[in-house]
């Protein structure tokens, strides 16, 4: 790019569309469109496409913000917000190593599906999908040094403002103090296509217990939901690790965690008596209703 | 400049404030959907005010709360991708319906189908440059590609929707006359 050349190349073409190019540069640009239509066909071209761009998505810009895409929702002043994040590496490298933990221990886990789950046909319920993802998801956050949650306690009402926005009905954090274990914090997964929410809570040993909080599909008569509402199943247990799940109207729960069968049915029964469900709305669009509770 | 009192702060969650409208505005564009977008945006808001006290005050927000939104998309998909859950939701979308009475509607219709053909890098860069209006440099930084990669992704990412657009100027017009004749 020397400034006496008088060509212009690609490189310029575009800066000179964009309005990147230095004013003495600009002037061999014009100069050079002058002299050739076709490079006028492509500037004009290219220029045309920033303004379809615009036309096309600038209306956002005046789309009023749904409740949760507002700061003053998640700010309070008087509570201090320093320092709940230490996680200075992107959440690249720990999402990679998850991943692969993930792909990993997926065919270890598969035993959770086999146990009473299948239908004649083979296919699984959905009961039993939903059981299996939450406990790969177990397995592959608590195990995570870095970024075990991406919310901490500290910010519960921001993690369960986030869930109860994506999973469409209100998420609560059961305390379960009276069981030795506490909240760590929370995230947001995917399951199955759709959000999941994952509570982890920890005892005083260190050990950690997931909570996993889903919407229930749903399901066409006939089909194998594999729930019996309100009744907390046992899953099984693989590698000192248990699993029991339940239905509760619209949600479907699962609690895992290195505890005996008799701990986490007495955990879980904690968790059913904390839990005032309310019926999730189905198929509400998130925006609309948040919209309405809007200041 | 680095103080670490609350004026700081309410600056920095003012500086985020402002941002909310396009971050939403590139990531409808970028992911078609509006709800997912949505997502995106919310997350990438709730990561920025998480971490504000990363972000050096005099420095650009903007740059810093794309780039986030950037990593944190770059996550999702392959999280999706991992759990066997991908598919471009571009691919099945439907239509993002546009006011049928707008003068021109047909462009800004074909526009949108249009760049949801080019491959995801080279829309990035596109809507980046032209509707951000960013320099190639922060597109570059917020990418985390070199400034080649950024004209390069930007050269063949116009030059297809060049091709594509004027094949469907000449395409168009004929179908626009058979339907309106079989209106009665």
């Amino acid at each position: 790019m020397t400034d006496n050349r008088p060509e212009i190349d690609e490189a310029d073409l575009h800066a000179f569309v964009d309005g990147h190019l230095p004013p003495d540069r600009r002037r061999a640009a014009m100069a050079n469109l002058a002299a050739s239509p076709d490079q006028a066909a492509r500037a004009s071209d290219y220029r045309a496409l920033n303004e379809a761009m615009h036309l096309t998505y600038d209306e956002v810009l005046h789309e009023p913000l749904p409740a949760r895409l507002r700061v003053g929702r998640y700010v309070h002043p008087e509570a201090g917000r320093s320092g709940a994040f230490s996680g200075l590496a992107g959440p690249g490298q720990a999402m990679r190593a998850a991943a692969l933990i993930a792909l990993a221990l997926a065919s270890g886990f598969a035993g959770w599906s086999l146990n009473d789950r299948m239908s004649p046909a083979g296919v699984e319920s959905e009961a039993s999908s939903f059981a299996r993802n939450a406990a790969q998801a177990h397995a592959v956050y608590t195990i995570d040094g870095r970024h075990p949650v991406e919310f901490g306690a500290d910010q519960e009402d921001t993690l369960l403002l986030w869930l109860s926005d994506r999973l469409g009905t209100t998420i609560q954090a059961p305390s379960l103090q009276a069981v030795g274990l506490r909240l760590v914090g929370g995230r947001l997964l995917p399951s199955s296509g759709r959000p999941a929410g994952q509570l982890m809570y920890e005892g005083e040993a260190g050990q950690r217990i997931t909570l996993y909080i889903r919407g229930r599909f749903p399901m066409p008569s006939g089909s194998l939901s594999g729930w019996h509402e309100d009744t907390v199943r046992y899953g099984g247990e693989t590698g000192g690790v248990s699993l029991v799940y339940w239905a509760t109207g619209g949600l479907a729960y699962a609690l895992i965690g290195q505890m005996d069968r008799e701990q986490l049915l007495a955990t879980a029964k904690l968790v059913q008596e904390q839990l005032q469900i309310p019926s999730i709305t189905p198929a509400a669009p998130v925006d609309q209703a948040t919209e309405k509770g809007a200041t | 400049m680095d103080r670490a009192d609350g004026s700081v702060v309410t600056d920095a969650e003012e500086l985020i404030t402002q941002q909310i409208p396009k971050l939403r505005r590139y990531a409808r564009a970028l992911l078609g959907d509006p709800a997912r977008a949505d997502d995106l945006v919310q997350e990438t808001l709730l990561r920025a005010l998480s971490r504000q006290h990363m972000w050096k005050p005099g420095t650009n927000m903007r740059a810093w709360m794309f780039t986030i939104l950037h990593n944190i998309h770059v996550n999702n998909q392959r999280r999706r991708f991992v759990r066997g859950e991908f598919q471009d939701p571009l691919e099945d979308q439907p239509e993002q319906g546009t006011p049928s009475t707008q003068e021109h509607s047909l462009e800004i219709r074909d526009l949108a189908k249009a760049l949801k053909t080019l491959p995801e890098a080279q829309r990035q860069v596109l809507l980046l440059v032209g509707l951000e209006g960013m320099d190639y440099k922060q597109v570059a930084d917020v990418l985390e590609v070199p400034v080649g990669t950024v004209m390069s992704r930007l050269h063949r990412g116009r030059e297809a929707l060049r091709r594509l657009l004027s094949y469907e100027r000449n395409v168009r017009p004929a179908e626009r006359t058979t339907k309106l004749r079989m209106v009665p």
